[in-house]
């Protein structure tokens, strides 16, 4: 288990180190820059400040950071390597139409690069200033994480203490009137996205009963909105998984011994079936969670919330580099993380599953 | 034993619906917009402004992305800086109707000022009583550091060339002038500042009003650095301080009790929400959390909204425009007379009349109204026959042969109106046929400013009450001009004009100007912008403003009750 757990860490962290390197590249590739403003004004001492005018890997082709190209560019002090081909190959922090000659710079000026200012930033334990605002990435970052987190924890609550009511029901009912109303709703449920349902929320409870405020999150009424309409998605899928789980379970000999015992139907269903029917829900939880915290990124912009979400498409907008890496860095390792957690627990629930024997 | 999958298949499924979601995420606002015009009930008893609110609280688009005066620029920004710092002169309550025209500004820091005969020379008195919310007093010295600072070379300030307008300013900030004592900044005594400018600058006083200008408490920016300007360090000069600061939420105003003008400043406290989707904040209005809507409302909502009670439009100091790239020579864009066909050929009338709802003001010339200027340049009128002619004339008949140009517009409502509008127009009256693009805000800044494009819709929004706000980006080579165009009387009428002490003159040689830029430039105006917002009924000192500068000390709003009584 350890060793399982030990190897499955050192892949994550190269699986994060990809990502910011493939991210890195991406960022940069998108047109356009953080210091093009409207008004043309310092963009040089913008660029300067934030080291745009470095090439962002060790290959380099002229910069087309434009139109910043009356600025005063970085240079190495060593000459550049010019490979004497082209090729159809888009270079980071270049103009992503140029093509070749490609130059790229001696081993002795690799520390110069914008990655490798950036990798040298992480390795403070920092993730760098933001290109658009005085705070730094981790200040915006760790105001909004805990909104973001109580929403997908409160909307994972809804998911299961709706979901999991839903899908005995319709389980025990099997084939009655009561299972399709309940998989009928479910199903449209999983079929509404939170984009319509959010607004439609709004009109209702904020508009026109004035229950809740429409926009913004200051106190905990607030979250109610947001937090149904994050999580009725997931409730409908969590009783259509419910659902499944109790008709597998309910016909399984340990429950007629069970019933054959001459237990009562709810000593059965609740002490005996709901354990083995949650299962398939419980090793859903870590994915859900997951994938939650990523999704609530429309949710965040309906309501106006001060989540990451709002953060993750706002900086990509802004082109604000260090923003956006340090958001995809937190969601990567979330993800990764919540992952690897996940996979523990399934060998904790199911003893069928090891990984030790790999 | 077998390896169980683990990746579960759910997950994949999630991010694919997140990027599905994303694409429609766009269409957001649509959808909001859309669901308004279901319930059109008469308006004023479902719209209650103030209802949840017992302090004044307004909307601003997004978070500040800097609270020092000195590097800001941008609407939110501002929003909070004419409040809690002040200049030497303070931005006036209206820009509409004034007795004076130089009434735009009033006094702040300064009880007055005199200018010299050759206007070069501006000495500023400072009121004694002007102090920080610190209580320190606020000196001719403060703002002698305060400027020096903004004018050292590099300094990150989005307006830092507003203050080259100072003799030697520029040489100073870009490095090339080492000695500070040559800069025309000087404080003679704590109460006196004598400032001398590089030429006769009339709007001198409004520029002190904006807060580039903004003294700042040098002392404290150096201890703190970037943080200075968080509510635990900040030390500011306005009629009111920021004493809170929750990014994504809001940010607090208390009244700041050292101002001198505090006797006369009477909402105590103010909050400004900070909700950047403009469809939230009309549902925040509606619920009764806002005063004030702060931005400019989404046109999808105006038809409904513009019947409400609160609802109010303000002149602003801004055209709305297209450009022509006339940088390649061969272009037939390049011809002022395919140009001047473009123009005469679009029925700006209806474009703001029926393509615009009629929310903004026909642009009659390019300089928009205002006080101490009359507009003698007009743009070609609708005239689709003379248009033909000219086309012809420049050898395209019927528009045979002419090439199909690509109409750049960012992603905006407004703009995609305007461009279709314009596509018809094109095809009906000329026969000229154009593809529209449209591309998000920084790739179409990138591409205006890279000229790479061939017509694009443009606007521009006048950062003080004179002609040369908007004259001076089409002088060659300037870093706004985007369109390779060049003219050598124009240049020439702009430096004239500059050189010129005697106001009148003075503006003789700017109308003359934008004749020049109307006859033959490489833009073509549409409508003036206006700004339509909504704000509560119960708010006094309110006034239309046309740069959209609405100080909060001038406000008051009717007490609780008459609140709640008013809005049955």
């Amino acid at each position: 288990m350890t060793r399982f757990i030990l190897r499955r860490s050192i892949a994550s962290v190269f699986v994060i180190f990809t990502i910011i390197i493939i991210s890195l590249w991406i960022t940069r590739l998108a047109p356009s820059n953080p210091c093009l403003e409207e008004r043309q004004v310092q963009a040089c001492t913008c660029v300067k400040m934030h080291d745009l005018d470095r090439p962002v890997f060790p290959l380099y082709s002229p910069p087309v950071l434009m139109p910043l190209d009356s600025c005063e560019y970085w240079q190495p002090d060593s000459e550049w390597v010019i490979i004497p081909f082209s090729f159809d190959f888009p270079i980071p922090g270049t103009d992503p139409l140029s093509v070749g000659p490609i130059h790229y710079m001696g081993i002795s000026e690799w520390g110069n690069t914008q990655a490798a200012i950036y990798l040298r930033t992480l390795a403070r334990g920092s993730l760098g200033d933001s290109m658009i605002t005085d705070r730094t990435v981790l200040e915006t970052l760790g105001a909004a994480l805990p909104y973001t987190i109580q929403l997908g924890l409160q909307a994972l609550l809804i998911a299961l203490l709706i979901g999991i009511p839903a899908g005995l029901l319709a389980g025990l009912r099997q084939n009655t009137i009561t299972d399709y109303s309940v998989m009928t709703v479910a199903m449209i449920g999983v079929s509404i996205p939170n984009f319509v349902l959010g607004p439609l929320l709004i009109l209702l409870f904020s508009l026109h009963l004035g229950w809740f405020t429409a926009v913004g999150w200051y106190t905990w009424a607030d979250s109610v909105l947001p937090s149904i309409t994050l999580g009725l998605f997931y409730a409908a899928y969590v009783a259509r998984l419910t659902r499944g789980g109790v008709l597998e379970v309910i016909r399984k000999d340990y429950i007629r011994t069970a019933r054959a015992k001459g237990l009562s139907e709810q000593i059965v269903v609740m002490r005996h079936a709901l354990k083995g029917a949650l299962l398939p829900v419980v090793s859903y939880l870590g994915p859900a969670f997951a994938a939650l915290l990523a999704g609530s990124v429309v949710v965040e912009e309906i309501f106006s919330l001060p989540g990451v979400g709002t953060h993750f498409v706002r900086s990509a907008l802004n082109r604000d580099y260090n923003l956006v890496l340090g958001t995809i860095i937190m969601y990567s390792t979330l993800l990764v993380f919540l992952n690897l957690v996940v996979d523990i627990l399934y060998t904790v629930l199911d003893p069928r599953v090891s990984y030790e024997d790999e | 034993m077998e390896k169980t999958n683990i990746g579960n298949p759910l997950q994949r499924g999630g991010i694919l619906r997140l990027i599905a979601m994303a694409a429609i995420a766009a269409t957001l606002g649509v959808s909001i917009a859309g669901c308004s015009g279901c319930e059109r009930r008469g308006a004023g008893e479902e719209f209650v402004a103030g209802y949840n609110t017992d302090v004044f609280t307004f909307a601003v688009s997004a978070d500040p992305q800097t609270l020092d005066p000195g590097r800001m620029s941008g609407a939110p920004e501002g929003r909070i800086a004419f409040n809690i710092f002040e200049g030497l002169m303070a931005p006036g309550p209206t820009t509409e109707d004034l007795d004076d025209p130089t009434d735009v500004v009033v006094p702040g820091v300064a009880k007055s000022f005199d200018i010299s005969d050759d206007g070069r020379t501006y000495t500023f008195h400072l009121r004694p009583d002007a102090r920080w919310s610190n209580g320190d007093p606020v000196t001719a010295r403060d703002f002698e550091r305060s400027w020096k600072r903004v004018l050292t070379p590099d300094f990150p300030g989005d307006y830092v060339q507003l203050l080259w307008i100072i003799e030697n300013g520029e040489e100073y900030s870009e490095g090339k002038l080492e000695d500070w004592s040559q800069v025309g900044v000087r404080s003679i005594d704590d109460q006196t500042l004598e400032v001398t400018l590089k030429q006769p600058t009339p709007y001198f006083p409004e520029l002190v009003a904006f807060y580039t200008f903004y003294p700042v408490p040098v002392d404290v920016v150096e201890e703190h650095g970037t943080r200075w300007t968080r509510p635990e360090n900040i030390v500011s000069n306005g009629a009111y301080k920021l004493t809170e600061y929750r990014p994504q939420r809001d940010m607090k105003l208390e009244k700041n009790e050292y101002y001198w003008d505090a006797d006369n400043v009477v909402i105590e406290t103010a909050r400004a929400r900070i909700i950047e989707d403009i469809n939230a904040v009309v549902n925040a209005y509606r619920t009764g959390d806002l005063h004030y809507s702060g931005a400019s409302l989404p046109v999808a909502q105006i038809a409904a909204l513009m019947t409400h009670p609160d609802y109010t439009r303000e002149p602003m100091l801004g055209t709305y425009y297209f450009r022509f790239n006339v940088s390649d020579e061969d272009s037939p864009l390049a011809d002022p007379k395919v140009r001047r066909a473009l123009s005469m050929a679009i029925d700006r009338r209806s474009l703001v009349e029926e393509t615009m709802n009629n929310l903004y003001g026909i642009a009659e010339g390019y300089v928009p109204p205002m006080a101490m200027w009359e507009s003698t340049a007009d743009a070609p009128e609708y005239n689709p026959s003379r248009a033909r002619e000219l086309l012809a004339e420049a050898g395209f008949e019927d528009g045979e042969g002419f090439p199909r140009f690509d109409f750049l517009y960012n992603v905006d409502e407004n703009h995609q109106l305007i461009a279709e509008a314009l596509q018809a127009m094109w095809e009906r009256n000329l026969g000229v046929r154009i593809n529209l693009v449209n591309k998000e805000w920084r790739t179409y800044l990138q591409d205006v400013s890279t000229l790479n494009y061939d017509i694009a819709r443009a606007g521009w929004i006048g950062d003080y009450n004179d002609p040369t706000t908007f004259l001076q980006k089409w002088e060659t080579g300037d870093g706004n001009n985007n369109t390779g165009w060049s003219d050598a009387e124009y240049d020439d009428l702009m430096d004239q004009a500059r050189a010129e002490p005697d106001p009148d003159r003075r503006l003789r040689h700017l109308q003359r100007a934008e004749e020049i830029l109307m006859e033959r430039g490489p833009i073509v105006p549409i409508y003036y912008y206006t700004n339509n917002i909504l704000v509560s009924r119960h708010l006094e000192g309110f006034e239309p403003h046309n740069r959209d500068i609405h100080l909060l000390k001038y406000m008051r709003l009717a007490d609780g009750s008459e609140l709640n009584e008013a809005t049955e």
